[in-house]
């Protein structure tokens, strides 16, 4: 058979003096497959702090569109607690995809945060996306919960967790279940993420809030 | 204007009330919380305002003219922008046509005079 | 996927003094050009974090006021649909039936903008917000703001229409007033509306009665069929507001008239659908671009009329089912009730569980009787501390400080004061969604953990004044019973239970962690087995106590005897059904660990995946790893003890196959003791009996699968054994395993992962 290899791909790093060139690109690329709309400023709060994290392939078989897979990650202290790395965005061109495209992105960005000595990594994925739930589940990551609703669209998701060191589980976090809710909206890996969504519960108390 | 410059001015925006206009004619307003080269902008607190529909327009006169048909007939119909709450938004740089300072009457002054001995803003 | 973030409410813009507006589109513009690449200019204030919820102007996926190119302005904004024209009475049928196909969405839980505030309808009652109800009109704003005609319009669809926005505000206002999880469960954004809520129930109930007293009379302008269906409509609005405005009343009310009379109409609202006429036309979108909105716009939420009515349906049912948990019978027959009729398959809606969040506990009255503290006494009572004097002492009745009764009632004060939330709130958990109350279980694990503690503290300082006589060990030990301890300690091995069994529901485990989790559920299972005893132990002792003032012909110790049996039978009724649940688990356990030794268990990891076993077990522990008691297992025993190391197959074998034996038999007893302790006054409840006997029956189902799956097994095993083809790499064993997923037929209850174990007909030869 004469069949035309497939174009060998490149995987590279973000680079951030590209970024008009990059995001619009990444952009171009998540919009069509995720569900979440994302502004601009989405893609800097991730690319500004951790744009080491992120992963892109190339195909220059295509010059005028290069850019065929992107994965977005970040990684910071949880709750005062163990380095969680995270997960936010995976995108692989429909066309592109059955070809480990997304999983090789996912290790690289693994890898990345294993070297910045990550502690364990989370991330959230539609309940309907067996595909995304296969991929990390081979790469060892555990449901630990189910979040009813999750997604604008109405979806439920799974919160998918990996440890990478032993006693992860064990480390304090300073997260206290009864103090005033502050800013625990704004924590993205908790349910708050969910928009207008009130905070955690300081479990149930009295009647009305 | 040097990039210094560039940056003081923006900065001394930080806070203040803007009005955004966009391509599609709508008015933005809000607080000024961040930019870029792109001037991409983004407001917080902001509402949104819509010149009204022509059939607003002309709701308006039919009942301006009911209600004044037994005085003198203003000339004048008012009808004003609809508004409504969108909390915190992006205006893309390339969708802005036009962006307004609020300023009371005492800020304008000041500004002016500022701007006279500094050369700049 | 990172999920998207939202701003709070909407308020109104205050502009206090006269503004200038200066012009700075040039300044700005030059200012931003000389900016660099990635170089923001901000409030330091405000992070990118913050920025990330922001939505972009312009976008059509975010930009709720985003105009496409296409659209014109006037189209955009306003729908060329004519509110006050004439509709055919099919077409009112049709309408009235779209606003409830709506109603019911909202319900479920879509946001308004996406349901019922997309009607024109109701868009022109209720914006600009009326200040009056007779403001509320269709024909608002036009020179004839006063006419009513056309009535169909004007009259019926007005009434029906108003009608319903006060059931919605009945709704709004009871699942606002309880624990629920915005968007996940239920969306209150009112987008600066609202629901006549500042009007009572009768001009509402006046304007349906005109409604139908007009449709009544139209005997000649309206076709039989169709004004029948109007009718019929106006008198299903009636009963379901006069069902949802009863709400809590129902305490006292008792009655189930209106949600009743609402099922009643179900079936002839379904018939009768096929004269209506949608008008579509009267439904838009584009309501979103004028709501006060800080999310994304999202498209109209259309749900089938058949899945409205079957949402009504069970609405109605679970309306007229709670009355059964009403009669108060004691804590353990509540629990029972509550969690079976919460755990119905799908769970109740919204509004039925907030109504039961209240019911449960309103005003520190539990069922709207009893006291909160009375409620735990009695708990403790039927538990731990049958006829004990620590539940009898009170500090009004006696004064002295010295008195050992008053320094009891005052240490108990602090206990009813520590632990009535905490307790009560292990019945309100279950009326949240199935996703929360698991995460909200793990949370209330630590603190129960915390409170076992300081129960053990009163534990001691209450034996000395309570002179509780210590019990005599056979080694020659003294101990003494703990009581408070004892009971948050089983309390927690509960909700232990509950978070395992709550994470095979929720389908949260993975095929290869199986066997794992049946072990720990089996070990939990056995701690709690040999705490229920240590509890017996020190009421029957109590009892022997007692009998020899029974012998004594001493009415009180008559009494106590009664109470003490009572007390027994009931941690009886406890045992079985951990007995129940334990040997299910072993059974299942042995059953993976050799699917799992004969790799012929599906996995989802990969040999080349980052987390080993071990790291993998921490993570699973997880919500345990901070409780004192039980211990955690390390990780060592839980691999020695999950994989059964060193028993042979047949061992293995005989394992699975005598405990399903005992699992069924206790099972069958679990289900002849029905879901009731019988020694308290038990009212009829057919309903939530039947709820009970399903979820038992389930699982026997289950367990014949299990005997099922066990049988082929053992045959596969020996068919192995004597042929010789198998190679050494591949699975020794020629057998298919599937786990059938949660909501699948063949999975024969949540809680029970029973594989299904087939040969393999396929067998490749190469």
């Amino acid at each position: 058979m004469s069949q035309t290899q497939p174009p060998p791909l490149r995987y590279i790093r973000y680079e951030p003096s590209r970024e008009d060139e990059y995001v619009a690109a990444m952009r171009q690329l998540i919009s069509k497959d995720l569900s979440e709309p994302y502004s601009i400023y989405v893609y800097r709060y991730f690319l500004y702090q951790w744009g080491d994290l992120c992963f892109m392939t190339v195909d220059d078989s295509r010059p005028e569109d290069p850019i065929v897979g992107v994965v977005v990650s970040k990684l910071e202290p949880h709750r005062g607690g163990p380095m969680r790395g995270y997960i936010a965005m995976l995108a692989v061109r429909e066309e592109y995809r059955g070809r480990g495209i997304a999983t090789k992105l996912v290790r690289m960005a693994i890898d990345a945060m294993i070297a910045r000595d990550a502690d364990e990594i989370a991330l959230e994925t539609e309940i309907t996306n067996t595909a995304a739930m296969k991929l990390y589940e081979r790469l060892g990551f555990l449901r630990s919960k189910r979040l009813h609703r999750y997604y604008l669209n109405g979806n439920s998701a799974y919160r998918l967790v990996l440890y990478l060191k032993e006693g992860v589980g064990s480390m304090r976090t300073s997260f206290d279940p009864y103090a005033a809710p502050a800013d625990a909206r704004l924590e993205m890996s908790g349910a708050a993420g969910v928009p207008a969504a009130p905070a955690p519960p300081p479990l149930l108390q009295g009647n009305g809030r | 204007m040097d990039a210094n410059q560039a940056v003081q001015f923006l900065e001394s925006l930080i806070g203040q009330t803007i009005r955004v206009h966009a391509t599609d004619t709508r008015i933005f307003v809000g607080t000024f919380k961040c930019t870029d080269a792109a001037r991409n902008i983004i407001l917080g607190n902001t509402f949104e305002y819509r010149p009204p529909t022509p059939s607003a327009v002309r709701d308006a006169a039919a009942s301006a003219d009911t209600e004044t048909s037994a005085e003198q007939a203003s000339p004048n119909i008012k009808v004003n922008m609809t508004s409504r709450f969108i909390g915190l938004v992006v205006v893309p740089g390339r969708h802005i046509t036009q962006i307004e300072l609020e300023e009371t009457p005492q800020q304008n002054r000041v500004r002016d005079a500022l701007r006279k001995t500094k050369g700049f803003v | 996927m990172f999920p998207n973030s939202g701003a709070s409410a909407p308020t109104m813009r205050v502009t206090s003094q006269s503004v200038v507006p200066r012009d700075i589109t040039d300044e700005f513009t030059e200012a931003a050009s000389k900016l660099s690449t990635g170089q923001l200019v901000k409030d330091e204030y405000f992070t990118l974090f913050e920025a990330v919820g922001a939505l972009e102007i312009m976008d059509s996926k975010m930009d709720s006021g985003f105009l496409g190119p296409n659209e014109n302005h006037a189209q955009a904004l306003e729908d060329d649909y004519d509110i006050t024209r004439e509709l055919a009475p099919e077409e009112v049928v049709g309408i009235m039936d779209g606003l409830l196909c709506h109603e019911m969405a909202w319900h479920m839980g879509h946001p308004l903008s996406q349901t019922l505030f997309t009607s024109l309808y109701l868009d022109r009652l209720l914006w600009p917000v009326p200040n009056t109800l007779d403001e509320a009109r269709f024909t608002r704003g036009s020179a004839d703001g006063r006419n009513e005609e056309p009535a169909l319009v004007n009259l019926v669809l007005r009434a029906y229409c108003m009608a319903l926005v006060k059931c919605c505000d009945y709704v709004h206002a009871r699942v606002a007033a309880e624990y629920y999880y915005e968007e996940e469960d239920f969306v209150t954004q009112l987008y600066n509306r609202n629901l006549l809520s500042p009007f009572d129930l009768d001009p509402f109930l006046d304007l349906l009665d005109r409604a139908a007293a007009w449709i009544e009379e139209q005997q000649d302008g309206i076709n039989e069929e169709v004004r029948a269906a109007i009718k019929l409509r106006i008198e299903f609005r009636r009963d379901l507001l006069l069902g949802l405005y009863q709400d809590i009343d129902v305490i006292q009310n008792r009655s189930s008239d209106n949600f009743r009379a609402c099922l009643s109409r179900l079936s002839d609202l379904a018939q009768s659908a096929s004269i209506g006429k949608p008008v579509p036309e009267s439904f838009s979108w584009k309501v979103q671009r004028r709501l006060a909105s800080t999310v994304p716009p999202r498209p109209m939420v259309n749900i089938s009329q058949d899945d409205a009515l079957a949402h009504l349906k069970r609405l109605c049912q679970d309306g007229i089912d709670l009355q059964e948990i009403l009669d108060y019978r004691g804590p353990h027959n509540f629990k029972v009730a509550v969690w079976t009729m919460l755990s119905r398959k799908p769970q109740p809606s919204v509004y039925i569980r907030s109504l039961l969040q209240t019911l449960i506990v309103n005003n520190a009255l539990v069922l709207g009787v009893v006291p909160v503290r009375d409620f735990l006494y009695d708990e403790l009572a039927e538990l731990v501390l049958p006829t004990s004097i620590l539940l009898q002492a009170n500090t009004d009745q006696t004064e002295m400080p010295s008195n050992p009764r008053f320094q009891i009632a005052q240490h108990m004060d602090g206990f009813v004061k520590r632990f009535s939330q905490p307790f009560v709130d292990t019945f309100r958990s279950a009326c949240l969604n199935r996703c929360r109350i698991r995460r909200t279980v793990c949370h209330t694990l630590v603190d129960w953990d915390n409170l076992q503690m300081e129960a053990e503290d009163l534990d001691e300082q209450l034996r000395t004044l309570s002179d509780e006589p210590p019990l005599i060990l056979s080694n020659g030990d003294s101990t003494y019973s703990y009581p408070f301890s004892s009971w948050a300690y089983h309390q927690k091995l509960n909700q232990f239970r509950l978070i395992l069994q709550l994470g095979f529901e929720l389908s949260i485990y993975s095929p290869e962690e199986l066997p794992g989790m049946y072990w720990y559920l089996s070990h939990i299972c056995s701690t709690h087995l040999g705490h229920l005893d240590r509890i017996r132990t020190f009421t029957v002792a109590t009892a022997k106590r007692n009998l020899t003032a029974l012998a004594g012909k001493k009415r009180d110790a008559v009494e106590r005897h009664a109470v003490l049996q009572k007390s027994l039978r009931l941690l009886e009724r406890l045992s079985t059904q951990v007995v129940a649940v334990d040997a299910f688990a072993i059974s299942l356990h042995a059953l993976y660990v050799l699917l799992d030794r004969h790799h012929i268990l599906p996995t989802a990891s990969s040999p080349q995946a980052y987390s080993s076993e071990r790291l993998r077990y921490e993570l699973r522990m997880k919500p345990f790893l901070p409780i004192t008691l039980p211990e955690l297992v390390p990780y060592d025993d839980y691999r020695r003890e999950a994989l059964l190391e060193g028993d042979s197959d047949g061992a293995v074998l005989e394992r699975a196959t005598k405990a399903i034996t005992e699992a069924r038999k206790a099972w069958e007893t679990t289900l002849a003791n029905g879901a009731f302790s019988p020694d308290q006054p038990t009212p009829t409840t057919p309903a939530i009996e039947e709820d009970w006997k399903k979820d038992v029956k389930d699982t026997m189902r289950a367990c014949i699968g299990t005997s099922l799956a066990i049988e082929s097994l053992k045959k596969g095993l020996a068919m192995r054994n004597t042929s010789k083809g198998s190679s050494p790499d591949g699975p020794s064993v020629d057998l298919r395993v599937d786990i059938p997923e949660v909501g699948s037929k063949a999975r024969f209850h949540d809680w029970w992962a029973v594989p299904q174990i087939s040969h393999n007909t396929l067998r490749s030869k190469t």
